[in-house]
């Protein structure tokens, strides 16, 4: 019973988990700025630039990440 | 430049407020409760609500700001947004759910819930009030800067315009008004943000912008031991030279009127003069734009396109482009930028902007304003990763932001509500970067306010679309003044007399409490907005993020995660958080300037906080619980 207690609630943890994934791949990105701005510029893609689709990523990545994290809260709500 | 009033601008700024007074008096009727006063009864949808959280959080410095800035400087600006949308990740994942079940109006109420803290009521409850005040004062000296150009009214009538609608709209329906106000303003902004992107891609890319842009001139110069001594043109004489440390300008008179130059060469690697753009301030206050009067117009727009390659081939125009398309030619051009240089000439303060050549590539990547590549030092990385700290853990710190949690009836609505707003956030910055760029090379920059590249870059596609835009920045002010009002008359009524000193109210009296701390923040946030005309205060929003950041979101998610935390460890961190980001910046080298002394002189070579008051908050936290551990936040996340 005690243990259980302990436990932190399902969604919080869900949530620390995803905020972990994306402080991560925030983090990459401020590093790479902060020591090799000029790797930014590098094309990657279609004409785009390293920092162009990082940038658009982190915002898009923010949406999906959302969205993934309400589905999988509507699931453990309805398990409740 | 010298803008004209636009009646259609007036017609559709009256029109709107006239659509949000009647709004307010509509709600007025239905807000009697403290409940429904201070957060809309719980009852707003969650899509609505998410839309509100959209108008509420992007602001004059988002939609003006942040395309200015792109304008300007390119990536750099677009930081900004990618740092503001990170930072609804935090209040998504780690804030939103946990606040709603645990506050009741105010954020002081979610980081009291477990203790019933006197210090903690208090500490917070300040706080909310200065984060609001530092949010509060750019809002309303932006509101009086915008009037005057668009409107042709004095900048205190346009703070005391906004003030009033704003006092009218929270003192009749607090939240309620404050809402609907936010969610209209939101789905105007995304809505004609989007049609104006359309059209900036219609148009492509051109090396003229426009017919009647202006045809920079330049001409052979002679030069001896670094002083100009004849130029290729008759008509000109050479009246003056200022050398500065990295550039020389020349003063050249044509018809008794001065113009500036810059000395440079051209790509037949001649020594030449070319023309810049340049403002004389006199001693007794009389301002000269490019050598006339401001009334001759000769403050002339600019931006344009240097060299236009697409698909290998310089081409003089694109014609219509994809969105990929237009960042990708972007990218292999060059734009023709105007950096700024500020020198004395005589008893005469001479502002000379002159063109600069920028590689595309150097555009499209970071270090045209943050120093993390050319001339970079350590400190001036750390500046850089300081700043995207607060920017990422601001956002869910900002009061007048988490007060938008208790307006829904559930913590699943909170949680909906957070991802609409991030969805309409995320898709509006991404705008961002093309109406940055398109004001670029649009050649539609008013060089002496970049605040105004997009409202400008509309009017190059019509004064309707102009039109609507201005009176869309005007509902932007209204929308986050109004959040701001909220956030601190909750502070005042509900933290404060209320929670603190428990002053005996019925629910009416609190409403009554509610509406008098709205009208008299109101009163001081249109003084301050008076007090500060002409002053840069953009710096103020991001003082509100570094305190927001490093005062209270340390105390939220340890109160959240950390079973140990106590009720004075919170009240410390909260203070120490405040305290040291506010110390940081004010000994900073950047308002050493702005006193007017050296910045090297500067005791902390710093200008953004966070990396050391955020830490240093989460540790004052953590020591302050240990010693005293009577008190613990328990089981608020635990089953």
């Amino acid at each position: 019973m005690e243990k259980k207690k302990n436990k932190l609630d399902e969604k919080a943890k869900l949530g620390l988990v995803l905020f972990g994934i994306y402080s991560l791949i925030y983090a990459t990105f401020v590093i790479i700025n902060t020591l090799w701005p000029k790797l930014m510029g590098k094309i990657i893609f279609a004409g785009l630039n390293l920092a162009v689709i990082y940038g658009f990523f982190l915002i898009i990545a923010a949406i999906v990440m959302g969205l993934i994290y309400n589905q999988m809260c509507l699931k453990i709500e309805e398990k409740k | 430049m010298i803008y004209e009033a636009s009646s259609i601008a007036v017609g559709l700024f009256v029109f709107f407020v006239l659509c949000v007074l009647g709004l307010s008096a509509y709600f007025a009727r239905k807000t009697q409760s403290a409940d429904a006063y201070f957060a809309a009864g719980g009852k707003i949808h969650w899509a609505v609500n998410g839309i509100a959280f959209a108008g509420d959080y992007l602001s004059a410095a988002s939609f003006l700001g942040i395309c200015g800035m792109i304008a300007m400087v390119g990536y750099d600006g677009f930081l900004y947004s990618i740092g503001y949308l990170g930072g609804w990740i935090v209040a998504l994942f780690v804030v939103a759910e946990p606040l709603k079940k645990l506050g009741k109006y105010t954020f002081t109420d979610a980081l009291d819930a477990k203790f019933n803290s006197k210090s903690i009521q208090l500490t917070a409850a300040i706080s909310t009030l200065v984060v609001s005040l530092c949010y509060l004062i750019p809002q309303m000296v932006g509101a009086g800067a915008l009037v005057t150009p668009l409107l042709g009214l004095p900048h205190y009538v346009g703070v005391l315009m906004v003030g009033s609608i704003v006092i009218f709209i929270v003192a009749t329906a607090g939240m309620a008004s404050t809402t609907y106000v936010q969610f209209l303003k939101g789905t105007l902004l995304i809505i004609f943000s989007a049609i104006l992107v359309v059209l900036v891609l219609n148009k492509g890319l051109s090396l003229k912008p426009s017919a009647d842009y202006h045809d920079f001139q330049s001409m052979k110069a002679q030069v001896v031991s670094g002083q100009v001594i004849a130029v290729d043109n008759n008509n000109y004489k050479i009246v003056g030279q200022k050398n500065t440390a990295k550039n020389h300008f020349v003063k050249l008179e044509k018809n008794g009127i001065n113009t500036w130059w810059n000395l440079t060469t051209n790509k037949n690697q001649e020594t030449v003069l070319q023309e810049a753009l340049s403002t004389t301030k006199s001693a007794d206050g009389n301002k000269l734009y490019n050598g006339k009067a401001k009334a001759d117009k000769a403050f002339y727009q600019v931006g344009h396109m240097a060299e236009i390659v697409d698909n290998g081939k310089k081409v003089e125009k694109t014609g219509p482009v994809g969105p990929f398309k237009f960042l990708s030619i972007f990218t292999k051009s060059k734009v023709t930028r105007f950096t700024k240089a500020i020198f004395v000439d005589g008893k005469n303060k001479v502002t000379v902007w002159r063109q600069t050549i920028t590689s595309g590539s150097e555009v499209m990547r970071p270090g045209l304003k943050f120093k993390v590549d050319k001339g970079s030092t350590v400190m001036s990385k750390l500046n850089f990763v300081s700043l995207m700290l607060a920017l990422f853990f601001g956002t869910a710190a900002l009061p007048h932001i988490l007060i938008r949690y208790y307006t829904v009836p559930s913590a699943k609505c909170a949680r909906k509500s957070t991802i609409v707003a991030i969805s309409a956030i995320g898709f509006f910055y991404i705008l961002t970067l093309f109406l940055g760029l398109g004001a670029m090379a649009g050649g539609v920059l008013d060089l002496g306010s970049s605040n105004m590249a997009a409202p400008l870059l509309a009017k190059s596609f019509g004064l309707i679309l102009f039109a609507i835009i201005s009176a869309i920045a005007f509902a932007t002010v209204l929308g986050t003044v109004s959040g701001l009002i909220v956030a601190a008359s909750g502070a005042i009524a509900h933290d404060l007399m209320d929670s603190l000193f428990k002053i005996k109210m019925t629910d009416a009296q609190k409403v009554k409490a509610g509406k008098i701390s709205a009208i008299v923040v109101g009163i001081i946030a249109i003084i301050l907005g008076i007090l500060f005309k002409g002053m840069n205060v953009s710096y103020l929003v991001g003082w509100a993020f570094a305190v927001a950041a490093s005062a209270n979101l340390p105390a939220i998610l340890m109160l959240l995660f950390w079973k140990k935390t106590t009720s004075r460890g919170i009240a410390a961190s909260i203070v120490v958080g405040m305290t040291s980001a506010l110390t940081i910046i004010l000994l900073s080298p950047s308002m050493f300037e702005r006193y007017g002394f050296d910045p090297a002189t500067a005791p902390i070579a710093l200008d953004n906080p966070g990396i050391i008051s955020i830490p240093l908050s989460f540790l004052t936290l953590i020591i302050i619980s240990w010693l005293t551990p009577h008190k613990r936040a328990k089981d608020i996340l635990r089953v």
